[in-house]
């Protein structure tokens, strides 16, 4: 099985962890606690590409929230296949920071995949949330997920797993 | 080999006596682990290459490479749980250097340091911090809005005060005029006569319907913004344009730079049409010549739109009256199709969204009407 690492980037706080445990280990917890480093989770995602028989390992690396533009520079982010960039609904900063980070990764690591990841969604619906204009043309266009619910948390993850499968092809 | 060895112990063994190592592992050339040291370095199975069996590894064989060949000192990945999806799992510090009198990799395991609790409590309230900044933004942008829509609200009252005092007191005066004109007509048996007040009084209460409903249009336009969606404004003008109710002599030009924006439709639709319909409307000419031309310049300077006719032009002293409701420049009875709100509704709309209109024109020097919009490419709330 072949494996492809996978960067989970945005500001602090935004619910990074809280994807990735609600994904690998379908849990929440409602104690925050920053991540510092990173954190590494390993999971097996199967029934993939077009007839559903490919499988893929992730080798997820969930990176401390403060490193700001610079995380693409740092030795963390060598190597990876690509990255959900992920931000909260609830603080439309975030947001801005996020399509930041997107174009940033085009620019720095061209051809590396992508996904915007609008977190929280149980807290704030994205059509009441005060977003930028500019994520309108967003490219990928950005699911909106709830790491407390589960809402497309599987969706994001497979999404981009897909498509790094894709493009390895 | 044999000679080899204690040198590699006891560089192994500087290593741990220096920083706190908890783990060596020698690696070969081929990234293959041939020896272990200490309990962390157990996640580690000998026989395989690093690359695969430590994830933090995955795809690093470039930069292990440039540590063998002394392009960097060290491969150095600090602060990592290796195994988060687990309980138990340690942090760690994980470095890799190489050691040529070896010709071996040491790939070294350390604890991560205990200092975090503090950074880990820093960053909880840095984020607590930050969300309550968006926090007290957001509320402080909801009591901007309830102002700005109290200020609004309160001046709508005064124009609607005005218009009803006024404008709709005119058709009614006539109308009430022409009633008892028929009275009078029926009264000495002139039934000719009275069917003509009585169709005067149905043509005042016609008009008194129109601007009724213009007024009420006027009054929900700008209440709130449509949610923005891409347009292509090439599309948007040139339907608006087909639509056009217009003789064969009246012809409309597009001009200049249509781009795709992310806009409220809606409220574009609302500003060019009225505009065109104005242009058309107003011009004293069975025949002449509307441009329509976008200028689309650099973002996020607004999209600039000109509509220039060359009908009778506007008067200087016309030119803020205009935009106000049921205002006409004659202020005849028929002169045109429409309520007389066309223009307040423009200007109302662009009002809603952050834009603006001015408007250039002098009949005395020379026909027609400039309409100069500046259409905003990022939306105020």
């Amino acid at each position: 099985m072949i494996s492809k690492k996978l960067l989970l980037l945005g500001d602090i706080g935004v619910g990074k962890t809280s994807l990735v445990r609600r994904f690998v280990l379908d849990e929440f917890n409602f104690d925050y606690r920053p991540t510092m480093g990173v954190d590494i989770y390993r999971y097996r995602l199967c029934d993939l590409g077009p007839a559903q028989d490919e499988a893929v390992e992730l080798v997820i690396w969930d990176i401390d929230g403060n490193y700001g533009l610079g995380v693409l520079d740092h030795i963390y982010s060598r190597g990876c296949a690509g990255a959900l960039i992920v931000s909260d609904l609830s603080r439309p900063a975030t947001v801005t920071h996020m399509l930041a980070l997107g174009e940033a990764m085009r620019e720095k690591m061209p051809g590396r995949i992508f996904s915007y990841v609008l977190n929280k969604s149980d807290l704030c619906r994205p059509a009441d949330a005060a977003l930028p204009a500019d994520l309108h043309e967003a490219d990928p266009a950005p699911v909106a997920t709830s790491a407390l619910s589960g809402e497309n948390v599987v969706l994001a993850f497979r999404g981009v797993a897909e498509t790094i499968l894709r493009r390895a092809a | 080999m044999a000679r080899e060895q204690p040198e590699m112990l006891r560089a192994t063994f500087d290593f741990l006596a220096a920083s706190g190592t908890c783990g060596v592992v020698l690696v070969d050339c081929g990234l293959v682990a041939v020896e272990r040291f200490g309990t962390l370095a157990e996640v580690v199975p000998i026989g395989r290459r690093i690359t695969q069996s430590v994830p933090a590894l995955m795809d690093l064989d470039a930069e292990i490479e440039a540590v063998r060949q002394g392009g960097r000192p060290r491969l150095a990945l600090p602060n990592l749980n290796l195994d988060a999806g687990t309980s138990g799992s340690r942090r760690v510090n994980l470095a890799l250097y190489w050691n040529g009198a070896l010709d071996r990799y040491l790939l070294v395991f350390s604890e991560a340091a205990s200092h975090d609790e503090f950074e880990v409590a820093l960053n909880a309230q840095i984020r607590a911090r930050n969300i309550a900044e968006a926090e007290i933004a957001a509320k402080s942008r909801q009591i901007a809005k309830a102002n700005d829509e109290l200020v609004r609200a309160n001046a709508d009252l005064d124009a609607f005060a005005a218009v009803v005092s006024h404008d709709l007191r005119s058709p009614l005066r006539r109308l009430t005029y022409f009633a008892g004109e028929a009275q009078s007509a029926v009264a000495q048996g002139d039934a000719a006569a009275a069917l003509d007040h009585l169709a005067s009084v149905r043509a005042q209460g016609r008009r008194m319907a129109t601007m009724l409903s213009g007024l009420l249009e006027y009054a929900r336009c700008g209440r709130k913004i449509d949610a923005a969606e891409p347009v292509e404004t090439r599309d948007l003008i040139e339907e608006i344009v087909a639509a056009t109710n217009r003789g064969e002599l009246m012809e409309i030009r597009i001009r200049g730079d249509w781009p795709r924006i992310v806009t409220p439709v809606q409220s574009l639709d609302i500003v060019l049409r009225n505009l065109i319909d104005n242009a058309i409307k107003h011009h004293d000419r069975a025949y002449g010549v509307v441009s329509i031309t976008g200028l689309a310049g650099n973002e996020p300077a607004p999209w600039r739109i000109e509509i220039t006719d060359d009908g009778p032009g506007i008067p200087l002293a016309w030119q803020s009256a205009i935009f106000e409701p049921f205002r006409r420049m004659a202020e005849d009875e028929t002169p045109t199709d429409g309520a007389g709100i066309g223009l307040a509704l423009v200007k109302r709309t662009l009002e809603t969204i952050g834009g603006q209109i001015t408007v250039h024109s002098d009949p005395e020097v020379a026909r027609g009407a400039t309409f100069c919009i500046e259409w905003p490419r990022i939306l105020t709330e």
